[in-house]
């Protein structure tokens, strides 16, 4: 469950730049910090990963939103363990492994 | 999380992006290494680079009970001012994923079992034992400098054996050539400063949008922050083979055929002569001309005439140049009376584009002479300046010298004076460095690919911190799983399983960024220091020690190399008392810093090159230093932001404006180059009739080994695609999604369609990210490469789309 700092860079459209504003604060997920010229300060809070990410995917498809950055992360646990990679080669525990040698090394 | 605790961070969190957003950064020397003001205090923070890309951003991580709990961008880093890209926000989470390698594997038929690492350190050293100069070591960009360093030392110091390349030939090997060839000495006069000071940003078949986001968000928000005096946005020229993210945001795109940026490179240089409108003055200072021999072409050439220059680039007319570029001849006067223009500050970007190309060299070199002719040079904003992919590649690689060819501090192998200096500094009898260089990476792979009774005269790798069984081109002659000949064996030291741990016959599991030591070097010059915050998992354990502890495993077995002249272990180190401390058991590994001891060691070498770096201290208390970083009289370290120029760089001539110091000409000289126009080694026929593009997603780090064990990247980009013209694909009648395969004379890959995706090729092109280990496009790629850096070209083959119903290719 994430708090993250963001950074937008907003449309040099001021219109557009004025309409992305007023979209962004009515999300009741954000809280909007400081707007300097094209750059606003936001505050991102939800409840799991998978809303956050809704939320990122929803700024970054907004017209007049250009780019995202990331000021600070806060995870309310380590992060992430849920990987989903595995090793293709099983990897076994045998009770009594032979000790290898340089011989052991051919294939 | 208890609500206090949650309104603390909102507003920690508030507080980083308000500073961020309003541009408060402060100097990045001499401040605290950890930023508490905003901060929780019940989390510790300390300062590190960030573990991807080559920009550099400095991050401060938060631990608590021992683990990575926050990340945040540090606002005292010149680098990133705060901000960092997405891959930033989730890099604490890398360390994380649930199938870290936590033991030594060793292959046993078809299977890996758990050893010791004693027993794995014993088994690596006595295949080493049996054939020394059989042995080659695989490295990285991603090999912090005091990793890289003992990789060497070990190599060329301990086994006299060449046979150590890195990961970055693939990536950057042709800028090293590009600037030695131009400069005598590599990596970039200019730094980032330039981008806050440009009025052009040209990039050259560079897509730093996606790729280095925060370095191109310096350009893009420059308006919001003022900085460098200019709080005019840059015009952005993106000159590209696709429409990119970074062509959305650019002021204007430039589409160029495949291969064509060194026709227009060659047509800009041809109408600044005609017209009369290069910086003449410049030129006639500080430059000389220079074109490779015909014969045993070199990085020094030969010297030609400014009217031979002249002649031999009179046929790069605009109309010539636009045949071969594809880039119109209006377009090619534009760009030429960008550069004519000596009122404005122009700074060029490259990376893989120009460097992943059979004339990198060339294109690299014809670059810096388009600045260095319309004297667009040593001015904050008018650089030529190439980035790199990996966060070490300059400080590891090219610093370090992990090249097959190379040296510590820019030394040679080649040259005798070179290696006797190093044998001194580290105690060596004399003539134990090998003169001959060693493989490069694709020839390496080619050895260890033949059989040992054949020409294979490689027969034992060990890979660190790098994934070639998915990265090296043309795989399935490079590092085929199934056709690895029996008697050889390849060691992989990673943090995960990828492709190549999945060949490898011994897999040794690795620490990773903040969970070990480390400094590295990014594409700036800028030399970054960071500390272990929180342990590895399982039996996880530091590249570097692999290094030693196999390097003193080999003395016990009897290996001279790993003693110095007086007998003592190549690594010796001493504690305050004089007592030799065993840093090649695992339990003293951290009794002292080992970073420290062999940074101090390497420094030595830095000087020759007037690449000099500061005492590590220093490094400890500064978001990096940006070398040459000398000494001033009142004893603090003052590093330098451009090269070559006086009241800047501390190695400039008294009464000389820009003084190439380290010129091959000997004359205080660049080389502005000529470079005939040469084809790509393949293009696209009848059979394979489409130009085949690779390269890298905002959401990914190269293969995808880290970032794939993020969730929410996996999810926002689960998969590799092809991306494909929407009429190329109305006339192979291809649907949205389809799997198809790609192919070419060399392998094939599978693969969906993305028709109007995040890229846009032009018709009769095709894109493929490398990310994806399950779909590897770089058994379709060519390993043609660069005559000089041999850097393969993984930007353009030719290659065909062929449905999986269809035998035949699609027409």
């Amino acid at each position: 469950m994430p708090v993250s700092g963001l950074v937008l860079s907003l449309s040099e459209d001021s219109q557009l730049r004025d309409d992305t504003c007023a979209l962004i604060e009515n999300e009741p997920r954000i809280t909007v910090g400081v707007c300097e010229h094209n750059r606003l300060a936001i505050v991102l809070d939800t409840q799991s990963k998978h809303e956050d990410q809704q939320v990122w995917d929803w700024l970054a498809s907004l017209a007049g939103v250009s780019m995202i950055q990331v000021a600070f992360v806060g995870f309310e646990s380590p992060p992430d363990r849920h990987g989903n990679a595995s090793l293709e080669c099983p990897v076994t525990r045998p009770t009594s492994l032979p000790r290898p040698s340089a011989d052991d090394t051919e294939r | 999380m208890d609500a206090d605790r949650r309104a603390f961070l909102k507003s920690s969190a508030m507080a980083a992006a308000s500073a961020a957003a309003l541009g408060q950064n402060q100097s990045a020397t001499a401040l605290p290494v950890v930023d508490g003001g905003t901060l929780d205090s019940s989390i510790r923070w300390n300062k590190a680079p960030c573990r991807f890309c080559g920009t550099g951003c400095h991050v401060q991580v938060g631990v608590e009970q021992g683990k990575v709990v926050a990340v945040a961008g540090d606002r005292h880093a010149e680098v990133n001012k705060g901000l960092l890209c997405v891959k930033g926000y989730h890099v604490g989470a890398i360390l994380y994923g649930n199938d870290r390698l936590t033991q030594p594997l060793l292959r046993q038929g078809d299977q890996h079992v758990e050893i010791t690492w004693e027993e794995a350190i014993d088994v690596v050293a006595r295949r080493i034992m049996r054939a020394p100069e059989k042995f080659a070591f695989y490295g990285s960009g991603q090999w912090t400098i005091p990793e890289g360093y003992a990789a060497q030392k070990f190599m060329k110091g301990g086994l006299g054996n060449n046979h150590i390349d890195p990961n970055a030939r693939l990536c950057m090997a042709s800028a090293v050539t590009g600037f030695i060839a131009t400069y005598g000495v590599d990596e970039p006069a200019g730094c980032y400063d330039d981008l806050d000071a440009c009025d052009v940003l040209i990039c050259w078949g560079n897509n730093p949008a996606e790729n280095h986001p925060v370095l191109f968000s310096r350009v893009i928000d420059r308006p919001a922050h003022g900085v460098g005096g200019r709080e005019k946005a840059a015009r952005v020229i993106d000159i590209g083979t696709r429409r990119t993210r970074t062509s959305e945001l650019a002021s204007e795109f430039v589409l160029m055929k495949p291969h064509g940026d060194v026709p227009l490179a060659l047509g800009i240089m041809h109408l600044l002569v005609v017209e009369n409108r290069y910086d003449a003055a410049f030129v006639q200072q500080h430059c000389n001309f220079r074109s490779p021999q015909e014969s045993n072409p070199t990085l020094q050439g030969e010297s030609i005439s400014f009217d031979e220059f002249q002649r031999r680039i009179a046929k790069y007319t605009p109309a010539h140049a636009s045949e071969l570029s594809g880039v119109p001849e209006d377009k090619i006067r534009e760009l030429a009376a960008l550069f004519a223009d000596r009122r404005l500050r122009i700074t060029s970007l490259w990376c893989m584009g120009m460097n992943q190309h059979t004339m990198g060299t060339a294109v690299n070199s014809l670059v810096h002479g388009v600045h260095l002719l319309s004297g667009h040079f040593g001015k904050p904003g008018d650089a030529p300046t190439s980035l790199t992919g990996q966060p070490s590649a300059c400080g590891t690689v090219r610093e370090v010298g992990t090249l097959a060819h190379a040296l510590p501090g820019g030394r040679l192998v080649a040259n005798p004076e070179h290696r006797t200096q190093c044998e001194q500094i580290w105690n060596l009898p004399a003539g134990r460095i090998n003169p001959t260089p060693g493989y490069d990476t694709v020839q390496m792979f080619k050895q260890f690919m033949a059989p040992n009774d054949g020409a294979g005269d490689v027969d034992t790798i060990f890979v660190q911190v790098t994934n070639p069984g998915q990265t090296l081109p043309n795989l399935n002659a490079l590092l085929n799983r199934d056709q690895v000949p029996k008697d050889k064996f390849l060691i992989v030291a990673d943090v995960y399983p990828t492709a190549t741990t999945r060949i490898a016959d011994l897999i040794l599991p690795a620490a990773m960024w903040v969970e070990k030591n480390g400094i590295f070097g990014n594409s700036e010059r800028r030399t970054q220091q960071w500390f272990k915050m929180v342990d590895p998992p399982g039996q996880a354990r530091d590249d570097c020690w692999m290094t030693i502890a196999i390097a003193h495993r080999l003395m016990e077995l009897g290996h001279e190399g790993m003693q110095d002249k007086d007998g003592r272990f190549i690594f010796h180190v001493e504690n305050e008392f004089g007592d030799e401390v065993p840093i090649w058991q695992w339990d003293h590994y951290y009794d002292l810093n080992v970073d420290k001891y062999l940074f101090e060691e390497y420094r030595q070498f830095t000087t020759l090159k007037h690449k000099n770096l500061a005492p590590y201290d220093e490094y400890v208390a500064a978001r990096g230093l940006r070398w040459p970083v000398v000494e001033q009289a009142d004893g603090s370290w003052r590093e330098t932001r451009f090269r070559f120029v006086a009241g800047e760089d501390p190695f400039v001539a008294n009464g000389k404006p820009v003084d190439f110091y380290h010129s091959t000409t000997q004359d205080g000289r660049a080389q502005i180059w000529f470079h005939d126009y040469q084809p790509p080694p393949e293009t696209p026929d009848d059979e394979y009739p489409l130009w085949l593009c690779t390269g890298r997603v905002l959401e990914h780090w190269h293969t995808g080994s880290m970032t794939s064990r993020i969730s929410q990247l996996k999810r926002a980009m689960p998969t590799a695609y092809v991306e494909v013209h929407p009429d190329d694909a109305d006339a192979m009648n291809l649907r949205q999604g389809e799997v198809v395969v790609i192919e070419s004379r060399r392998g094939a890959a599978e693969l969906p369609i993305w028709i109007n995706g995040r890229g846009a090729p032009p018709r009769g092109s095709i894109f493929v990210p490398f990310f994806d280990e399950t779909k590897l496009i770089n058994l379709v790629t060519l390993d043609a490469t660069d005559p000089f850096s041999k850097q393969p070209d993984f930007k353009k083959c030719a290659a065909r789309i062929r449905r999986k119903t269809s035998p035949e290719a699609t027409e």
